[in-house]
């Protein structure tokens, strides 16, 4: 039956021939390991098109659903994590397989007489691929493919004559859009995987035409191609799979947080097989400085590996060929790592920066990930992310805050939450971290503390009031015994507790909901015993005008007209300071029509200095 | 099966095991991406359906008391599709119809159940008539036509009254094309 089908098939199509061409072909010298690289690129270049394809069927290329996409096929799609990581890896695979087979073919001067066309071929698809590499770093639209695209296509607006243009049509306009995308995903999953199939073809063909080029000094009979070669190649491939299959799910592809041009990504590098071209540019100054690096010298060495079957022909050509290609390919090699120590030796200051800003770039992409879990508004993910207390509190607080304040937790060692962390070069103000917390407000309460440089210490208040007061009245316990003293200390704690409480702030509901009995002892001791309504307004109790209002302190309404304007009566006007208005906090919006930072931008900075922002519901749970 | 197999096949067994192995290789090795491509093409399968959604869709001042289908828009006050959450947004239409003022509102789904097409109520006939394919439905969403198009009568809705007023309906969509109501 088997047969009489494949009878009829073969009768109209000649398949047996071809496949037995295939299989039966003759390798000369018989089946050898060192056959195996050829296969295995043609089966990365498989893997890419399988898993292209079905990510393809997942993504969706504009700038508010790009990045989208590829966050719903990594996060929330079954198996999408893998898939995208098969593909990510497998096209580095390709350049190392490259790579590999290239040294082979130089070694063995397979590039001769008559194979220079293939050699040209090879050269050819190995162009397409690193532009198909380059072209697939942007299609997740993170700030990574993002600023890594920028330098390339800069690069190529400095191409002498055309520049300008040869960069517009790659991007489609004067700036990155939507038809950036598109252009980049046609050529990307269009135009050069035609482009790859048919220069690989054509490779295969007339590879095929000239036979494996076998070592010279073979003496090994000839075999067929099935088993013993299939068997090889079969095993080769599978374990590059098995290579790659373990990269995607021990390290997950990355994605890096949404592009956002206004949001600064200092971390941005291209894929390391781009690294040394990277690395080169560094060398080379100025405009024309580009060029060459960036094209003139990467062009000469593509020309030097396409001479080489002319060169070849020379007495020492192929020696000389093989020198060129290892010199090549050592100092890819060197200025990849050159690039490499210079980001990642955490000695120098532009790698502890650089580690800074990965990291930033990591907690960064986190939030983006924790916010998208619970539905990306249409706007799309970076619009989410400016709305996002967290994600663009921290940009504003560094923009505007930072010049003056620290934004911290000293009491930690390492640096948690990036997003939370703002340490700066020369502060002249208190550190903001946790304002309000009941930690806050017991060190401001504490007389070790409160001229450090965490409260009052760097400030004009330094020598204020407060800072007297906090000294001579709970610092002087001198006249207590030890059991007044502990007391004592609880009742201080009582009346932070009870300040702190004011906050509301979100992180507190809990313990602020279980210690209400000791609030409220605190807030009676606040007024009746430790006298700060002699200073402070609180709530019904005091007045305005010495002090800054108690009332509801560290709340998000009391925050917010903090930060509009501090010299308000409610806050630091006094008539002792009323001279040195100027060396206090400025004014964010002290008058309603002339705003530094506008109603929206308050909003969020209040929110990120209480730590107020949306948290996915099986997140919270789990802490 | 290593460089030590040089003539093509020395002896049968060996060959035979060698061109096992090789198929098999060669197999997985080409299937394996592919699976990973079937994964995640087949995920919607492997996603929780939808339950039903309660959903305010009128107040009673808004129904009359008379017996007759009125038609009311189902708005979905936190729609996904995907990555995106939306603002609210209609998802669907239903008729609500109130005896008179002491009884709860029925309600029905508007999508005929034969093919999803939605049913129109005219007032002239009294009957609910699908402009697709003309199924006809009398008030309570039973066929009148002998033999229906449709498998099935149209779909009631559980409907719930909240804080005295406010008409809450247990909105839920039923396969089409099949005599049995059958969530999807």
């Amino acid at each position: 039956m088997f047969r009489r089908i494949a009878d009829w098939l073969d009768d109209r199509t000649g398949c047996r021939k071809a496949v037995h061409e295939v299989l039966y072909r003759r390798i000369p010298g018989g089946a050898r390991w060192r056959y195996v690289w050829g296969t295995t690129l043609i089966f990365a270049v498989f893997v890419e098109f399988v898993t292209g394809l079905f990510l393809w069927m997942h993504y969706s290329p504009s700038t508010q659903t790009a990045w989208e996409s590829v966050y719903y096929i990594q996060y929330e799609m079954s198996g999408g994590s893998l898939l995208r990581g098969l593909h990510h890896y497998m096209a580095q695979a390709l350049m190392v397989l490259l790579a590999l087979h290239l040294m082979q073919v130089v070694i063995a001067g397979a590039y001769r007489a008559p194979r220079e066309v293939n050699h040209w071929t090879g050269l050819a698809l190995m162009a397409t691929l690193l532009v198909m590499g380059q072209t697939g770093y942007l299609l997740p639209w993170d700030q990574r493919g993002y600023h890594a695209t920028q330098v390339a296509t800069n690069i190529a607006g400095v191409t002498p004559v055309v520049g300008d243009q040869v960069k517009a049509i790659a991007i489609g306009g004067s700036e990155f859009g939507h038809h950036t995308l598109t252009r980049f995903f046609a050529l990307h999953a269009g135009l050069l995987p035609a482009l790859l199939l048919g220069l690989l073809m054509l490779h295969v063909a007339i590879g095929r035409r000239h036979g494996v080029t076998a070592p010279v000094e073979s003496k090994r009979p000839d075999t067929p191609y099935w088993p013993d070669q299939a068997l090889r190649d079969g095993i080769a491939c599978l374990a590059v799979l098995g290579t790659v299959g373990l990269l995607a799910t021990q390290w997950r592809a990355d994605l890096g947080p949404p592009s956002d041009p206004t949001v600064d990504f200092n971390s941005a590098r291209p894929e390391w097989y781009f690294l040394f071209l990277f690395q080169l540019l560094s060398y080379f100054k100025g405009a024309s400085g580009m060029f060459i690096a960036a094209q003139l010298i990467p062009g000469l060495l593509l020309l030097g590996m396409a001479l080489m079957p002319f060169v070849g022909r020379w007495k020492l050509g192929r020696s000389f060929n093989v020198v060129f290609l290892f010199a090549l390919l050592a100092s890819v090699a060197g200025l990849t790592g050159v690039a490499l120590y210079e980001d990642y030796n955490g000695k120098t200051d532009e790698s502890k920066q650089f580690l800074a800003h990965l990291a930033l770039g990591h907690d960064q992409a986190e939030r983006a990930r924790e916010l998208a879990s619970m539905g990306i508004p249409i706007e799309g993910a970076k619009q989410m992310l400016r709305d996002d207390p967290k994600a663009a509190g921290y940009q504003l607080f560094q923009f505007h805050c930072a010049a003056c304040h620290d934004h911290y937790d000293a009491q930690s060692e390492t640096i948690g939450d990036r997003l939370l962390h703002v340490q700066g070069d020369e502060p002249t103000a208190s550190n903001l971290y946790g304002f309000g917390s009941r930690q806050w407000v017991e060190g401001m309460l504490d007389p070790e503390k409160i001229a450090g440089p965490h409260y009052f210490g760097r400030t004009l208040l330094a020598e204020g009031e407060m800072v007297e007061w906090v000294k001579d009245y709970i610092g002087d316990v001198s006249d207590l015994d030890e059991s007044e003293k502990k007391t004592y200390a609880k009742q201080v704690k009582a009346v932070a507790w009870a300040l702190s409480a004011e906050a509301k702030l979100p992180y507190q509901r809990d313990i602020d909901q279980r210690d209400q009995a000791q609030i409220s002892v605190g807030n009676k001791l606040a007024i009746e015993e430790f006298g700060c309504i002699d200073c402070h307004k609180m709530g019904d109790q005091g007045d305005l005008g010495t002090g800054p209002d108690l009332t509801s302190y560290g709340s998000h309404d009391w925050l917010l007209e903090f930060l509009k304007n501090p010299h308000a009566e409610r806050f630091y006007y006094s008539k002792e300071n009323y001279d040195e208005v100027d060396r206090l906090m400025p004014a964010y919006a002290a008058h309603a029509d002339d705003p530094k930072l506008s109603d929206h931008q308050l909003h969020l900075l209040t929110r990120w200095l209480r730590q107020d922002w949306p948290m996915p519901v099986d997140l919270k749970a789990g802490e | 099966m290593s460089s030590s197999n040089e003539k093509p096949s020395p002896e049968p067994r060996r060959s035979f095991f060698t061109k096992l192995l090789a198929g098999l290789t060669g197999v997985v090795a080409l299937l394996g991406p592919v699976g990973a491509g079937i994964a995640v093409l087949l995920d919607p399968l492997g996603r929780k359906k939808t339950e039903g959604k309660w959903i305010r869709v009128a107040t009673l001042d808004a129904l009359p008391a008379d017996g007759k289908p009125y038609r009311f828009a189902v708005v979905d006050e936190a729609p996904t599709d995907k990555w995106n959450l939306y603002d609210p947004q209609p998802i669907g239409t239903l008729y609500l119809t109130r005896l008179d003022a002491k009884a709860t509102p029925t309600a029905i789904s508007a999508e005929c159940p034969h093919l999803g097409c939605t049913v129109d109520f005219q007032n002239s006939s009294g009957e609910f008539h699908c402009p697709c394919h003309s199924a006809d439905f009398d008030v309570h969403g039973v066929r009148t036509d002998e033999e229906s198009v449709s498998p099935r009568d149209l779909d009631s809705l559980e409907v719930e009254i909240r804080k005295g007023k406010e008409i809450w309906v247990d909105y839920r969509k039923f396969k089409a094309g099949v005599g049995d109501q059958v969530v999807v």
